[in-house]
């Protein structure tokens, strides 16, 4: 087991490495680009602060925790917001990257996602994790302090409401 | 888990994430002893003694008395000091030189 110190170059070469992982399930929670990219900024300012009393080996962990606790605190924020003002939430989705990307591809884009706004919080995290961290169940059961089976069972039910709500939409 | 089961697309973060980050980093954590010698400063500067400030508060007592007369209120004069009245232009405006007293 190394010592606690995360060393400048440790910092940059895990936002490298973490950044477009990470990015991908802030957008999932907040619905906005910038919005995404702060709640990641937050979570690496975190680490850094905290750089003495953390391991360069459970910074991994430490960050996608942090990315999901943040993401959720901006979530509920949000929807407070939107409540108070009586506005619609936004979804601001990324311009398209493919030519061949049409109106039909960006209305289920919408779709999917707002169906996973809509999902209880319980299997939105495990799926969300479960797409974007390429970690095995077991590692995403340890971050979430869950079985490895309710890792597997929450996928399951999210993908299956998701496919259920698409359909009849 | 392999590509073929992702439901989502993963997008591009924004670019320019990095300098963004370095950016924030930097203006966040300013060293304590700046922070520390910025309060010191202000402390100083607003607890410091000013040698004119009694003159602006005379000045101040002035500009009142000439307002409250021109506005029709009694005004009594404290013992010993003197309204001595001052050429205006206008005949709206009248200026007193408020002299004596505490000064």
């Amino acid at each position: 087991m190394s010592e606690p110190g995360i060393t400048e170059r440790e910092w940059q070469q895990l936002y490298y490495r973490l950044e477009r992982p990470l990015y991908n399930l802030a957008y999932r929670y907040v619905l906005q680009q910038q919005e995404a990219q702060d709640t990641v900024h937050d979570a690496f300012l975190q680490l850094w602060a905290r750089r003495g009393r953390i391991r360069a080996d459970t910074a991994n962990r430490y960050l996608w925790v942090s990315v999901l606790n943040l993401s959720r605190k901006r979530r509920r924020w949000r929807r407070t917001k939107a409540f108070l003002s009586g506005a619609e939430v936004l979804l601001e989705l990324p311009a398209p990257d493919s030519p061949e990307s049409n109106a039909a591809a960006a209305q289920e884009h919408r779709q999917l996602h707002l169906a996973i706004d809509r999902l209880p919080e319980k299997l939105r995290g495990v799926l969300l994790l479960t797409e974007f961290a390429e970690m095995p169940h077991q590692s995403i059961a340890e971050l979430l302090s869950i079985p490895s089976g309710t890792v597997a069972s929450r996928r399951h039910l999210a993908l299956k409401r998701l496919h259920a709500e698409l359909k009849t939409d | 888990m392999s590509t073929a089961d992702k439901l989502l697309r993963t997008f591009n973060p924004p670019a320019g994430g990095w300098e963004r980050l370095v950016q924030r980093r930097d203006k966040e954590s300013w060293p304590m002893p700046v922070t520390a010698l910025a309060c010191a400063i202000a402390v100083v500067v607003f607890a410091f003694p000013w040698p004119y400030r009694h003159r602006i508060e005379v000045q101040a007592n002035g500009a009142r008395l000439v307002g409250e007369r021109s506005s029709g209120t009694t005004v009594r004069m404290l013992d010993g000091q003197q309204a001595i009245a001052l050429p205006s232009g206008d005949p709206n405006v009248r200026l007193y030189w408020i002299a004596g007293g505490a000064q």
